[in-house]
C-alpha cells in the first residue's frame, strides 16, 4: 500500500507521535536542563543596552523630564534589586511553566483528537452499514 | 445513493512535510535557544533574572498575535458567515489564553526581582490581564452560550482584538514602569541572537499548534455533519 501523501489523523500514528506527552516532556527536559541548572552569575561586561525602564540602575541618578517626571523612578519598595531573591528559581519556574502550559494544551488537544477519531470512526461505520456502502 | 461516509479524514489534509518541517525547525530552535540565552551577556542591573525576557516577550507577542488572528477570523465569521474562519478563531483564542497565561505568569516572576512586587496595576499589565479575561470569556461564551454562543463569542473577540493596539502603545501613552517597546530595537548586540532565535522558535511553535488545533476543529465539524446524517438515517435519536 503506498504511503499516504497527506497528513491523515485517523489513519496513522503520526499525530499521536507528534502529540505524545512523553516525547514532548523528554524534549523539554533535554532542551531546558542547562538553563535550569544554571546558577546566578555575576554580570559580565556591561552591555550598552538597557532593558527598558527597569534597566536603570537604582544607584544611578535619575534625570527628570521636561515635566519633572523621572521616567525610571520607582517607589522605594520597588527598587529592591539587591533584595537577595535568588534569580535561578524564578527563571527556572518561568521556563518550566511555559512548557507545562504547552504540554497541558497539547495533551488536552491530543485527548480530544483521539476521542473524536473514535467517535467519527464508529459513526462512519454505522452509516456505512446502514446504507450498504463499503467502507473504504 | 451511498452517503458520503468515508473514514474520518478529520480535516482537509495539509501536506505532511510542511508540518513536520515546522516541527523540526521549532525543535532545533528550542534546543539551541537556552544555550544562546545562557551565553548572552548578563544585564548589569538585573542579573540572571533578566533572562526571563527571552521567553516572556515572545509569549506576550504570540498572545497578541493570537488575539488579532481571532479578531479577524471572528469578523469574517460574523460578516461573511465563514465556518472555516470560525475554526481559526476558536483555535487562535485558545492559543491566546495559553500564551497570555504564560506572559502573565512569567512577567511577575521577573517583576518580583526587578520591582520587588509580584504585580502592579500598571497599564501594560492591566490591559494584558484584560485581554486574557476577554478570551476566557470568549471560550466560555462559545461553550456555554447556547445556540447564539458562537456569535456572542465572535463579538467578544472583536473587543479582544481591539485591546491589542492598546497593550502595545500603552507604555508610550501612559507613564508606566513596564519596559518600553524600544527595548527590542535597542537590545545589546550580544543579546540579539538569543532573543531572535527564541522569538522565531516560539512563533513557529505557535503555527504548529494552530495547525493541530484547526485540524481538531474541522474534525469536530465533520463529526457534526456525520451526526446529522446518522440522525436523518434514523440511527441516532435526538
Amino acid at each position: 500500500m503506498p504511503k499516504p501523501k497527506h497528513f491523515h489523523l485517523a489513519k496513522g500514528r503520526r499525530m499521536s507521535t507528534l502529540l505524545s506527552p512523553s516525547f514532548l516532556l523528554s524534549f523539554v527536559l533535554v532542551a531546558g536542563l542547562p538553563l535550569l541548572g544554571h546558577a546566578d552569575s555575576a554580570p559580565s561586561a556591561p552591555p550598552a543596552a538597557a532593558y527598558g525602564a527597569a534597566a536603570a540602575a537604582p544607584a544611578a541618578k535619575a534625570v527628570p523630564d521636561s515635566e519633572g517626571f523621572v521616567p525610571d523612578s520607582r517607589p522605594a519598595n520597588m527598587t529592591n534589586v539587591e533584595e537577595g531573591i535568588p534569580a535561578g528559581p524564578l527563571v527556572a519556574t518561568a521556563y518550566g511553566f511555559i512548557w507545562l502550559a504547552v504540554l497541558v494544551f497539547v495533551g488536552l488537544t491530543a485527548r480530544r483528537t483521539r476521542q473524536l477519531e473514535t467517535e467519527i470512526a464508529q459513526l462512519a461505520e454505522r452509516l456505512n452499514q446502514a446504507t450498504g456502502a463499503s467502507p473504504s | 445513493m451511498a452517503m458520503s461516509t468515508d473514514p474520518p479524514a478529520l480535516t482537509k489534509p495539509a501536506p505532511l512535510t510542511t508540518l513536520w518541517l515546522l516541527l523540526v525547525v521549532t525543535s532545533l530552535g528550542m534546543l539551541l535557544a537556552p544555550q544562546l540565552i545562557l551565553r548572552a551577556p548578563t544585564e548589569p542591573t538585573m542579573g540572571f533574572v533578566q533572562r526571563i525576557f527571552y521567553f516572556h516577550v515572545p509569549c506576550a507577542w504570540l498572545a497578541m498575535l493570537g488575539a488579532l488572528t481571532c479578531g479577524v477570523a471572528s469578523a469574517l465569521y460574523l460578516f461573511k458567515d465563514s465556518e472555516k474562519a470560525e475554526h481559526v478563531a476558536v483555535s487562535a483564542a485558545e492559543l491566546t489564553v495559553v500564551f497570555g497565561l504564560i506572559a502573565i505568569v512569567s512577567g511577575p516572576l521577573w517583576a518580583r526581582k526587578a520591582w520587588g512586587v509580584w504585580w502592579q496595576w500598571d497599564v501594560r499589565l492591566t490591559t494584558t490581564a484584560l485581554l486574557w479575561i476577554i478570551f476566557i470569556a470568549y471560550l466560555f461564551a462559545r461553550r456555554y452560550g447556547g445556540p447564539g454562543g458562537r456569535r456572542l463569542g465572535a463579538g467578544l473577540a472583536l473587543f479582544g482584538a481591539a485591546d491589542v493596539p492598546m497593550i502595545y502603545i500603552s507604555v508610550s501613552l501612559w507613564r508606566t514602569i513596564h519596559p518600553k517597546t524600544s527595548v527590542v530595537p535597542t537590545l545589546d548586540p550580544g543579546m540579539r541572537p538569543a532573543f531572535w532565535l527564541s522569538f522565531v522558535s516560539f512563533t513557529v511553535l505557535f503555527i504548529v499548534l494552530m495547525q493541530l488545533r484547526v485540524r481538531l476543529e474541522r474534525a469536530r465539524a465533520r463529526y457534526n455533519g456525520l451526526h446529522l446524517q446518522a440522525q436523518d438515517a434514523g440511527l441516532i435519536d435526538d
